[in-house]
């Protein structure tokens, strides 16, 4: 079940740096593109079980639930639905645990963000998850 | 409708919904069928199969048992199932085991195409990660058909690809772009 607050949103950033959250921010409301901001993993899933829907951007490495921890807990606790996952990381060659959940990975953005690609990235996942 | 005499294999994980909308976006009618191996929850496999049918006149259907692949027929692999072709043409999804992690595999249903089987065989290894799609690239160049991966610099993830150009079998390395004009080689 959906509740108000989250229906008012189709990004959920998830990224510990505040910098990333601010950036990632600024530019999507400029495009009017709703989003929310949280630190971790735990509060992500915190707003998937409130009912968010949209799509998320991921954070690979975070303190306590990393971005892999974070796709597993999506996964075990049946809350892959109508979200798309597109993962933030500084490194472009992903490590072998994310290999084993690349299915549900939709893209990658690999850090520093470039606006444009941000942009392009996001509007495309929103029109492939409500198409 | 008679089954194609030639057949595409398109292989992706990561980041390609994306890149197969480029390649596929106003492909005219071809004398080939192309089957699509996309890693993917099976959630999304429907999704998969409008979005891609929203650029293309050819029609887009998720394989079912027993399919014999058409030409101008885009054939997406089921999640959870791998996509064999049999030495009659009919396809084969009893097989639910993964294979490098997934199902669909890209090796499986490349692997499964026997020399002879068509007039002609082309693989694509587009952006992903790991290494699905090297064995099958490789077979693919041993019964001599086209081998294409996507350029590394590219694709979202480069791992996929590279790992196919890594094999030496991969005999064209193309933007998404000149993979689309390739595939007109076929158009009729």
């Amino acid at each position: 079940m959906k509740n108000i607050d989250s229906d008012e949103y189709q990004v959920m950033i998830v990224d510990d740096d505040a910098h990333i959250r601010i950036a990632v921010l600024e530019t999507l409301s400029e495009e009017n593109i709703t989003t929310i901001a949280v630190q971790n993993g735990f509060e992500c899933i915190e707003k998937l079980k409130s009912g968010f829907s949209g799509v998320i951007l991921l954070d690979l490495m975070m303190p306590d639930m990393d971005g892999w921890d974070t796709v597993m807990e999506i996964i075990s606790n049946d809350l892959f639905k109508d979200i798309i996952i597109v993962v933030l990381t500084a490194r472009s060659v992903p490590d072998q645990k994310m290999i084993s959940v690349q299915e549900y990975i939709f893209d990658y953005l690999v850090k520093p963000i470039e606006p444009e690609y941000l942009i392009e990235k996001v509007r495309y996942a929103l029109e492939f998850l409500y198409l | 409708m008679p089954s194609s005499n030639n057949i595409i294999i398109i292989g992706s994980s990561t980041g390609g919904p994306h890149i197969l909308k480029t390649i596929l976006e106003d492909m005219p009618k071809l004398c080939a069928a192309i089957l699509i191996v996309q890693h993917i929850p099976a959630s999304f496999t429907e999704s998969l199969c409008s979005h891609l049918q929203a650029y293309t006149n050819m029609p887009v259907l998720i394989a079912k048992e027993g399919d014999i692949p058409q030409e101008s027929q885009i054939l997406i692999a089921p999640t959870g199932h791998q996509l064999i072709i049999k030495k009659n043409k009919l396809i084969d999804l009893s097989i639910t085991t993964r294979i490098h992690s997934v199902c669909p595999a890209v090796d499986c249903t490349m692997l499964s195409i026997q020399e002879n089987m068509y007039h002609q065989v082309m693989g694509i290894v587009l952006t992903g990660m790991g290494y699905d799609g090297t064995e099958g690239i490789q077979h693919i160049n041993a019964i001599k058909g086209i081998t294409i991966a996507q350029d590394p610099k590219t694709a979202p993830i480069a791992t996929m690809p590279q790992s196919a150009i890594n094999s030496g079998a991969v005999q064209f390395i193309l933007t998404p772009e000149e993979i689309h004009k390739k595939i007109l080689m076929f158009q009729i």
